[in-house]
């Protein structure tokens, strides 16, 4: 089932739930793509991504991709396209001043058009909160388009936020002088987070994050941990447990399937790194979700 | 010992114009005249009669009145209440703003009694 949604601005809001669909070179506006159930796969020139509930992918105007659904349950996914237009005049309120945007409200200039690092970016916070309302709207079939476009705004607004925090502030963390530098090596490790956000449940190697990212094993263990504060390794374990507790608080999934999907090969290793973290173990946290906990 | 907040005290200039407000505005749809045993009256709006906890408007001294405190009310949608609110002609004086406790916006009435909209938000929890 599709339901697409086109503003009078030209900005766009689309839902899709299906288990096996692919759609080929495709092109648009800016966007922002979630998945709620399932996840999807995206092809942007050589890179393949997956996105899972509990991060999205940003998509710029113009680039050319694929993606596909292959999924034995469902998928559910929402897109949020951005007209670039909109996207331009949001940029300039945040960038220019306020004397400069009243001497010339309308006029794009130069270097407003802006262009940001696609990757999977976590989903988390008051950008998560905006979103879940704005899909719940949607869903109900709101009309109301001046309250879908503040939903959009906010959206931007805090995906700017987000934007500093995962690329402006990561690359001014790395250990390096030059600016270019930085720029290019968080591209590289970017590209090594997201094979494993994307490739979770296979066996990764750090020589497959190497040959992905083309740094070296230790460049790249010296510069990952700069950026996001953790090895490959516990970035992998981490985002697996997360992935457990997806699982565990919204299927039936038994522990020792969720163990398999989320790529560790031993239960008891997984029982054991998750009561470490939570403090609790997988049934416990699961049926602590489900209110059925007694006390 | 359990004890539980039910009457928050809200010092304002009309308490009549505030409950007008609360009740045609805002959608609480409860509110009771009562008086306190110093023989003050005041009146209580609460979202029905068995909310667990309510206003008690009381009508305050002008020393009690100078710097009047915000009056705090929960939202599940922010955005969507302070769009509907502004749409019906309501001031908004702070924009919606993103807070360590969640999204929060600030209505006044015609009167100047400050209104706090907040939508709580538990950060720590990620899926």
């Amino acid at each position: 089932m599709k339901t697409l949604k086109i503003l009078q601005n030209h900005n766009k809001l689309y839902s899709e739930t299906a288990s096996d669909v692919f759609y080929p070179q495709q092109s648009g506006d800016f966007s922002m793509r979630l998945v709620f159930n399932g996840n999807e796969s995206y092809n942007l020139g050589s890179r393949n991504l997956n996105v899972y509930p509990g991060s999205f992918l940003v998509v710029n105007e113009g680039t050319r991709y694929s993606r596909r659904i292959d999924s034995h349950l469902p998928a559910n996914t929402f897109s949020l396209f951005f007209n670039k237009g909109f996207l331009q005049n949001f940029h300039q309120s945040l960038t220019h001043s306020d004397a400069s945007l009243l001497d010339n409200p309308f006029i794009s200039q130069e270097g407003d058009d802006p262009r940001f690092l696609e990757t999977l970016y976590p989903l988390a916070g008051d950008l998560k909160f905006n979103l879940m309302h704005l899909k719940s709207h949607f869903d109900a079939g709101m009309d109301n388009e001046m309250l879908l476009n503040e939903y959009m705004h906010h959206s931007l607004l805090l995906y700017y936020k987000i934007y500093n925090r995962e690329v402006i502030d990561k690359s001014n963390s790395l250990g390096f002088l030059n600016k270019q530098t930085k720029v290019e090596i968080l591209k590289r490790l970017s590209v090594a987070k997201d094979y494993i956000l994307s490739n979770f449940s296979d066996q990764i190697t750090l020589e497959d994050l190497s040959r992905q990212a083309c740094l070296s094993v230790n460049h790249l263990l010296r510069t990952f941990k700069q950026a996001f504060g953790c090895s490959p390794h516990q970035y992998l374990m981490r985002v697996r447990l997360m992935q457990a507790k997806f699982l565990l608080k919204n299927t039936d999934y038994p522990v020792n399937e969720i163990v398999d999907l989320i790529g560790f090969e031993c239960s008891s290793s997984f029982i054991r790194l998750f009561k470490n973290t939570y403090q609790l173990t997988p049934r416990t946290f699961r049926n602590s979700e489900k209110g059925t906990l007694l006390n | 010992m359990h004890l539980k907040v039910k009457y928050t005290p809200v010092l304002v200039n009309r308490p009549e114009k505030v409950r007008d407000f609360l009740v045609d505005m805002l959608g609480f749809s409860f509110c009771q005249q009562t008086t306190l045993v110093d023989g003050q009256e005041g009146i209580i709006v609460g979202e029905n009669d068995t909310a667990e906890s309510c206003f008690l408007l009381l009508k305050g001294t002008e020393a009690q009145k100078t710097c009047p405190s915000p009056i705090i009310i929960n939202t599940e949608d922010c955005l969507r209440d302070c769009h509907d609110l502004q749409n019906r002609g309501i001031n908004i004086i702070k924009k919606p703003e993103y807070t360590d406790l969640g999204l929060t916006a600030e209505i006044a009435d015609t009167d100047g009694n400050r209104y706090t909209l907040l939508e709580e938000r538990i950060y720590s929890e990620n899926l």
